[in-house]
């Protein structure tokens, strides 16, 4: 079977020795296979990155992903998951040098998808925090569906595209902070901005509520705690709250 | 008067009572503030589900694939996407793999 | 950052294995979940069984198992792998095997299946069902790969005959033959997909009801019906696709009426897979494979003397 499967991803190959018909071979016959293998992998590429898709056009996709799939075939039946190495792949590859931005898409999309499937964990309820003692010494747990990602590039536009392409131009100058989360079932992404990307960053980071506000205002005198925080409630970007080791070693009273 | 601003602990203990009282919703108020606060529909969709399986074949031909080879991407020539809704073919020294919407 | 989506660990099991009625079922789809469960009144649409992939279902949460959940609370499900390389040359995979088992141990489907295929081989799953020779030394291996998943998930399964487009020359058995060795030797039972039948015997040049009555259809516990397209190979002979991306052919029918009378009435799938239509589309070929099996209540014995 080793030949019959190094075949299928290689037509300068041909089929195997006694694989055709009547014991003929059969080249025709052998590319159903191969034609299967491949629109199989295009096709599971396109559904996990319809932004990409739709932003680079359906030609230029494919020329890109069918190299990505030759490079990278799949490694697990799972096919949730095939395609994970892509943002670096474009990174990495050439002919699209002058488009940078597209590796952050493929970021976003894989986490919107890790988001999708991830475990059924609840969110963390604002109750649970109002009545935490001494809350400024917390930190929190991230949701397991959660991601920020920070992108040099108009990222949350950019990963609409799915929804909203084609549309009346973007404009690549500005940087977008995103949040991908899912509160119950559906996933969300939401746009942050800089203030509040500090402060979930730092609580992405295990620092404290109070180390994590501190560091929003730095970057904006005009940071708002209370929507900030009501953010982190309502996009379920955290599942529990955890007491910072310092917390545990206090002497009894 | 310290230069750094430091978040004190009543004023944590508010932004806390005040983000509990807003309720579950990314808050409207927020959003228009911020302005570009939103909240995709993307994925109210269930076919977001990302690639499955499947026990088929395809009867769509694919014949590029079939004809593909390892070629190595270096040698392919740029290709350049673009997504400011300009048209700028005059003059651009790129080629343009997309016809952009007008 | 990304969360990890790889588990093997659901939660334990509400469900009770509920075995598939001989009634028509249909391959579910998440698009269709909602209008399934909304038809009649909210009583839920008129299916015998529902049949899932179990790889769609190896994630560790979401909505695909939320959908999949509701489903189970109101109709006998089929589990159905796609991956687990039965008919290759290596190993079966641990980690998949495992995977399989919990979503078998969670849902508690009242059938289980796989393929007579192979697709992993070395580190690389090529995603398609692909086919074997038929030797002793494969049928050896098949029947250790079968024993070994009816070992892990502690209940028998089904193994389905394959469509194929090449035939090897070194294949030293037929099909049929081959298959109830399968059977025979590890204990499992058969899925007969009628569809795979007649795309096998269009593109080999064989008759498709010798083939039906020459199959061991005393270990069919289940039949799969579906679409296929049409090409032409190299000297341009037919050659039929498995796309399942349309109705299932006159020709397919009668071959399904053909097996029903020797069989009796046996839970019987409609699959859908590609180019999938709207919901009513798959509940009307349910219908169709509903009308044949109701007018198949006849006694096998009888039946065989009519084949």
């Amino acid at each position: 079977m080793g030949h019959f499967a190094e075949a299928l991803l290689n037509p300068e190959q041909q089929a195997p020795q006694g694989v055709g018909r009547e014991g003929r071979p059969a080249p025709r016959r052998f590319a159903v296979y191969r034609n299967n293998v491949v629109v199989g992998l295009l096709e599971a590429m396109k559904q996990a990155y319809p932004s990409l898709a739709a932003i680079m056009g359906e030609a230029n996709f494919s020329k890109v992903a069918r190299h990505f799939i030759s490079a990278h075939p799949p490694q697990s039946a799972m096919m949730q998951t095939y395609g994970r190495p892509f943002a670096e792949f474009l990174e990495s590859y050439k002919p699209l040098a002058k488009s940078p931005f597209l590796a952050d898409i493929a970021r976003a999309e894989r986490a919107w998808l890790a988001a999708y499937h991830a475990v059924d964990w609840p969110v963390l309820a604002p109750e649970e925090l109002a009545s935490a003692d001494n809350p400024s010494e917390l930190s929190f747990q991230p949701h397991p569906a959660a991601c920020l990602l920070r992108s040099n590039y108009p990222l949350f536009d950019l990963f609409n595209a799915r929804e909203t392409w084609p549309c009346p131009g973007i404009d690549l100058d500005e940087a977008q902070a995103v949040l991908i989360t899912r509160p119950e079932l559906d996933c969300m992404i939401t746009r942050l901005d800089g203030a509040d990307t500090a402060f979930l960053a730092a609580l992405f980071d295990r620092q404290t509520l109070e180390t994590a506000i501190t560091s929003a205002m730095e970057a904006d005198d005009g940071f708002e705690p209370a929507g900030a925080i009501n953010l982190a409630f309502a996009t379920g970007a955290f599942c529990s709250l955890e007491h910072p080791l310092s917390q545990t070693s206090n002497p009894p009273a | 008067m310290s230069k750094k601003k430091v978040a004190s602990a009543a004023m944590i203990a508010g932004a806390i009572s005040a983000a509990v009282a807003m309720g579950a919703a990314v808050q409207p108020a927020h959003a228009a503030k911020i302005k570009c606060y939103g909240v995709s529909e993307a994925g109210k969709n269930d076919c977001a589900a990302g690639p499955g399986t499947t026990c088929a074949g395809t009867s769509k031909v694919d014949y590029q694939g079939n004809a593909w080879t390892y070629v190595e991407a270096d040698s392919c020539e740029d290709i350049v996407i673009k997504v400011d809704g300009q048209d700028d073919r005059m003059g651009s020294s790129e080629p343009l793999e997309r016809d952009l919407p007008s | 950052m990304t969360a990890t989506i790889l588990s093997a660990n659901l939660p334990p099991s509400a469900f009770s294995a509920e075995p598939l009625p001989p009634r028509a079922g249909v391959g579910l789809k998440a698009q269709h979940v909602d209008d399934i469960l909304a038809a009649n009144d909210g009583k839920g649409a008129d299916i015998g069984f529902f049949e899932v992939h179990a790889e769609n279902y190896m994630g560790a949460g979401g909505k695909p198992h939320d959908q999949l959940r509701r489903i189970r609370e109101r109709y006998p499900l089929s589990v159905h792998g796609v991956g687990m390389s039965i008919g290759g040359a290596q190993p079966i995979d641990p980690e998949h095997l495992a995977r399989f088992k919990a979503v078998v141990e969670h849902y508690q489907p009242g059938m289980v299946s796989e393929h007579l295929a192979w697709s992993t081989h070395d580190d690389v799953f090529y995603n398609d069902l692909l086919p074997l020779p038929y030797t002793d030394e494969t049928l050896q291996m098949v029947v250790e790969h079968v024993d070994e998943v009816q070992n892990a998930i502690g209940r028998q399964i089904l193994i389905e005959n394959p469509s194929t487009y090449v035939t090897f020359a070194e294949s030293a058995w037929n099909e049929f033959e081959f298959m109830k060795e399968v059977a025979k030797r590890a204990g499992c039972g058969l899925l007969f997909d009628v569809n795979n039948v007649y795309i096998s015997a269009t593109n080999h040049d064989y008759s498709p009801e010798a083939y039906i009555d020459a199959y061991p259809l005393e270990y069919v516990q289940e039949i799969h019906l579906a679409g296929h397209a049409s090409d032409r190979d190299d000297d341009g002979n037919p050659l039929l696709i498995d796309a399942h991306d349309r109705p299932v052919s006159s020709d397919v029918w009668t071959l399904y009426r053909r097996t029903l009378a020797r069989t009796g009435p046996l839970p019987s799938l409609i699959e859908w897979d590609n180019d999938v239509p709207e919901w009513p589309v798959l509940e009307a070929e349910a219908a169709t494979a509903g009308q044949i099996l109701g007018s198949n209540r006849v006694r096998p014995e009888t039946a065989q003397q009519l084949a």
